[in-house]
């Protein structure tokens, strides 16, 4: 029962971020809390405007005004940095932990090189000199695979491809070796062969240094290939959280496994329209009473256990690692799935 | 498209469009009411004598011909004579172009400077007060006349408080010029170690230059603050955060420089609007500059004068376009290095 | 805050209380635009319904009451040969504001119509219209008016003139690029793809983003405007003695500033400056207000 002291790496607790806009307060985390395990890889997913990168930011300590963190913690190595002012932090980011921002197109300073906005990060957190951190500059730029990287460290971004970009922007995030890396749709703006090689990069240089990874994504096939564990966050909360291999197995959220379904499958006929989720998000601002995935579930539309209700988080499955879910039905939806496969029939 | 043929493809539109503007100056004058001939020999002088004089001056010849001695004079410095006043239009402009281009330089630092520190204040912490304040003078300075402004200020500042003297030019009527390096009275002055001249030139050119560069100001602190607060919202800020650097560094090293850019070619055109003196307020001041002379000569109907300002206008306006154009270039990394994958 | 649909809460009176709560709600939340919609209201009310309720004559010579500072009698003071200045100030108001407004809207009409063909015709057309533009841009502006006031012969009329064609080439760039950038948008493509046809592309999508463009020039030019004609009028074209325009009231006023009777040029100058003012930032909220992204609506 007892299981071994996990090394986690972060610990956040109840994290909550408000915006306050003219039209309201929009509650875009909503007490969120999830672990991860040091050298582990997560997946966070979740539609637009679920609350994701927002997330990412409140953990960094970047949310400005009229956003803010108004609760929470967030453990990173044993210390809650919720608490750090900026000072404090910025000691933290970049070097502990780091983001990979997701649109290579805008993400890097337009008017300095590459090798510049490279060695920046370097500068800020080692005492070595100039040189060489630009030697250390070059060596990062050959990890993430840029070819001639001792000409190209002094290009500027406009001259760098969208795949190239984002892989200096991986470059900038483990250039200190942090101990967290949190890639915030690192592939969005690629084509698919570009994302391959780009996620192989990553996955390759996490690896070799023991990093963990909390990578956002809307895409579930990378999830499935990359991450460890999988957290699905829907209006600001996490909705639920498994293994990467419970969560493919059996969805008890139905959520996950509408977004499992819309997934097109190049490798099967399909007739009729795609596979969607009807509606859309509710306005974090204008939250209904009860569960806010109730007016698209096909589980509990109508009903009013899901209407008037929140739900609360329910463990099913095996104790040690359980699957985590917010729905009235998990505990009935994990027992008819075991119960289906039990009897053979898969997906 | 490679740098120098950017640049040469701005050089010949300028030429065009100088051409163009030289035309339209020259035809402009020539349909004038009013026979400069007339305005030279006098009121009283007998129809030969008048037309002696137009052929002194060429007026017989058919437009094109004229339009052509024009144009070679302009080229080889033949800028015709001033009808009023009996000297070269050459002597008569470059006399009080330094004038009017100190004026305009100070106005210009007073402006930009003021621009810099005020945008940069109001946009890196928020501190509204400050920024609805700016805002206001912005859109106040643009609305404000410069004559009126600068009368205003003679009244205020120098006949109710005295604190600056009144408008009779670039110096007192007791202060000597300072010997000529530059032209510009307060350079020479500082040059020669003539301290109270200096102050004197210093003293006399401050309110001018304020009122000049009011709407400057205004227009440049607008610019530069929608520019700021339009990068600070860029993502490869965030990025920069994320690296660890703290507010002030970033905004020094990323969201200025990129904020500037575009400010650049703004500030540019502004600075050459400015050197070629500002007609009002130099009348305002008694500035001896050219705007005076242009006002002037505009009304007495002096062609020559005008023609040949207005055109040496058009080309310091296509001069500073180009200049502009190329430093934009040699600044902006993505103008000036080409895409390559 | 009231409900979206409107229905429900609200003040009872139909829907042109509604509106009209609306509209008032919208101003309260915008300070800046509201006070210069304000006044220049109040420049108007000056102009149209002055001299219906302030009676005094403009131009009635009284050599006698000089130079008198304001007073009830006369709220600006009197001019050196004892015109009432408030009388004047209200005749320079109608003058300003008519000329400026003459000027934008044909200005808009001309520099917009070059602009459009120039971003809609084949290459040889649109650099020819372009050429011209940029010689009248060469001119510094007020130099050009001048010229073309001297030109012309010294009056109002002429000083429209010139002051709308300086305005000319702002109207022609303007509208030429939003042309240009309008045919390549994707949306134009769509709507095509659909199986619209042009006239129907160009009158729903086209023409309402090309009026707001032309609207928001237009008050930065109707400012510009006004301030040039006052300029014209300091140094003696524009209008004539004895018009009572703001400008050539400030002439007036120049050798008295300085003597103490500062009313005589003071008055008509801060007539300028409200007006501008107001007009540009009238031009500057609706722009914001307008932009689709919303960034700046309330920045």
């Amino acid at each position: 029962m007892t299981a071994a002291p996990r090394d986690l790496v972060l610990d956040v607790g109840d994290l909550e971020t408000n915006y306050y806009t003219q039209a309201g307060v929009v509650e875009a985390v909503r007490k969120v809390s999830l672990e991860i395990e040091r050298g582990h890889r997560v997946g966070l997913v979740g539609e637009s405007g679920s609350g994701k990168s927002t997330l990412a930011l409140s953990i960094l300590g970047l949310i400005e005004p009229p956003g803010r963190v108004v609760g929470g913690s967030v453990v990173l190595n044993g210390c809650d940095i919720a608490k750090f002012s900026d000072r404090q932090l910025q000691k933290v980011r970049g070097r502990q932990v780091s983001l990979v921002f997701q649109d290579p197109m805008t993400a890097l300073d337009p008017v300095k090189t590459i090798g510049a906005q490279i060695a920046e990060t370097i500068l800020r957190h080692r005492r070595i000199g100039r040189r060489a951190a630009r030697r250390n500059a070059v060596e990062l730029l050959r990890d993430v695979e840029v070819p001639q990287a001792d000409r190209r460290l002094d290009d500027y971004p406009h001259q760098y491809s969208g795949g190239m970009r984002q892989r200096v922007l991986i470059a900038i995030a483990l250039a200190n070796e942090p101990d967290l890396v949190i890639a915030d749709e690192p592939t969005a703006a690629l084509d698919v062969t570009t994302q391959a090689q780009v996620l192989d990069v990553l996955e390759r240089l996490v690896t070799e240094r023991g990093t963990a990874v909390m990578l956002i994504t809307h895409n579930l096939g990378v999830v499935a290939e990359f991450c460890d564990r999988v957290f699905v966050m829907y209006a600001g909360r996490l909705v639920e959280r498994a293994s990467a291999d419970d969560l493919f197995a059996c969805q008890a959220h139905p959520y996950s496994e509408a977004l499992l379904r819309s997934v097109p499958r190049p490798d099967r006929l399909q007739r009729g329209p795609l596979p969607t989720i009807p509606g859309s998000p509710p306005s974090l601002a204008h939250l209904p009473p009860g569960c806010p995935f109730e007016p698209r579930c096909p589980v509990g539309q109508g009903l009013d256990v899901c209407r008037t209700q929140v739900p609360v988080p329910v463990a099913v499955g095996d104790p040690a690692d359980p699957i985590v879910a917010e729905c009235h039905f998990a505990q009935e939806r994990w027992s008819a799935a075991v119960g289906r496969s039990a009897s053979g029939g898969g997906t | 498209m490679s740098m120098t043929r950017r640049i040469a493809g701005q050089l010949v539109g300028g030429l065009i469009s100088i051409l163009g503007a030289s035309i339209i100056a020259f035809l402009f004058m020539r349909v004038l009411p009013g026979n400069p001939a007339r305005l030279i020999v006098g009121p009283l002088a007998s129809q030969e004598a008048i037309t002696q004089q137009e052929k002194a001056m060429g007026l017989d010849q058919p437009l094109v011909v004229q339009y052509w001695r024009y144009i070679k004079g302009i080229i080889t410095g033949d800028w015709g004579f001033a009808y009023t006043s009996g000297e070269t239009v050459r002597h008569e402009i470059v006399a009080r172009l330094p004038a009017s281009m100190e004026l305009g330089l100070y106005a210009f630092l007073i402006a930009f400077v003021l621009a810099v520190l005020l945008a940069v204040l109001s946009t890196y912490r928020h501190r509204p007060w400050l920024d609805g304040g700016v805002r206001t003078a912005s859109f106040l300075g643009l609305g404000t006349p410069p004559f009126w402004f600068g009368l205003i200020a003679l009244l205020l500042f120098s006949q109710v408080w005295g604190i600056f003297p009144g408008p009779d030019g670039r110096l007192g009527p007791d202060t000597i010029p300072p010997p000529t390096v530059t032209h510009f009275y307060t350079f020479d002055a500082v040059i020669a170690g003539q301290w109270g001249t200096a102050w004197d030139a210093l003293r006399h050119i401050a309110l001018p230059a304020i009122t000049l560069g009011l709407a400057p100001w205004a227009f440049l602190v607008r610019l530069l603050r929608a520019n700021l607060l339009e990068v600070s919202r860029e993502n490869f800020l965030v990025v920069v955060r994320s690296k660890g650097l703290g507010r002030r560094p970033a905004f020094q090293k990323h969201a200025l420089p990129n904020a500037f850019l575009p400010t650049l070619t703004a500030a540019g055109l502004l600075l050459a609007q400015l050197l070629a003196g500002s007609v009002l307020v130099e009348k305002v001041f008694n500035w001896p500059g050219v705007g005076g002379l242009i006002v002037d000569s505009i009304l007495r109907q002096d062609f020559a004068v005008v023609q040949t300002f207005v055109l040496l206008s058009a080309i310091l306006y296509v001069c500073v376009n180009v200049v502009v154009e190329i430093l934009y270039s040699v600044v902006d990394p993505r103008v000036r290095l080409p895409v390559m994958k | 805050m009231k409900s979206s649909v409107g229905v429900a809460e609200g003040p009872e009176g139909g829907p042109r209380v509604r509106a009209a709560h609306r509209v008032f709600s919208f101003l309260a939340h915008e300070p800046a635009l509201a006070a210069a919609v304000g006044a220049l209201g109040l420049l108007l009310f000056l102009a149209v319904f002055g001299p219906l309720i302030w009676t005094k004559s403009a131009t009635a010579v009284d050599v006698g009451s000089s130079l008198l500072p304001p007073s009830r009698a006369h709220p600006m003071g009197t001019d050196s040969i004892g015109r009432d200045v408030f009388s004047r100030f209200n005749e320079g108001a109608r003058i300003s504001l008519a000329v400026g407004v003459l000027v934008v809207v044909v200005g808009a009409i001309l520099g917009g119509v070059a602009g459009v063909v120039a971003g809609a015709s084949p290459g040889w057309v649109d650099a020819t219209l372009m050429r011209i533009m940029d010689a009248i841009l060469a001119f510094p502006a007020l130099i050009l008016a001048m010229a073309v006031t001297v030109g012309l012969g010294a009056g109002l009329e002429t000083a429209a003139l010139g002051i709308m064609l300086g305005s000319l080439p702002y109207y022609a760039r303007l509208l030429r690029s939003e042309v240009l950038r309008i045919r390549s948008l994707p949306f134009i493509e769509a709507a095509h793809a659909l199986g619209a046809r042009r006239t129907r592309i160009m009158a729903r999508h086209i023409v309402p983003h090309v009026v707001s463009t032309l609207l928001i020039q237009g008050a930065a030019v109707f400012g510009y405007a006004i301030l040039t004609l006052a300029a014209l009028g300091f140094v003696g074209l524009g209008a004539q003695v004895p018009t009572p325009e703001w400008g050539t009231m400030i002439t007036d006023g120049l050798q008295y500033f300085l003597t103490g009777q500062w009313w005589i040029g003071a008055f008509p100058g801060f007539g300028v400056l409200l007006a501008v003012t107001a007009a540009s930032v009238i031009a500057d909220r609706t722009r914001d207000i307008l932009d689709p992204r919303g960034r700046f609506a309330h920045v």
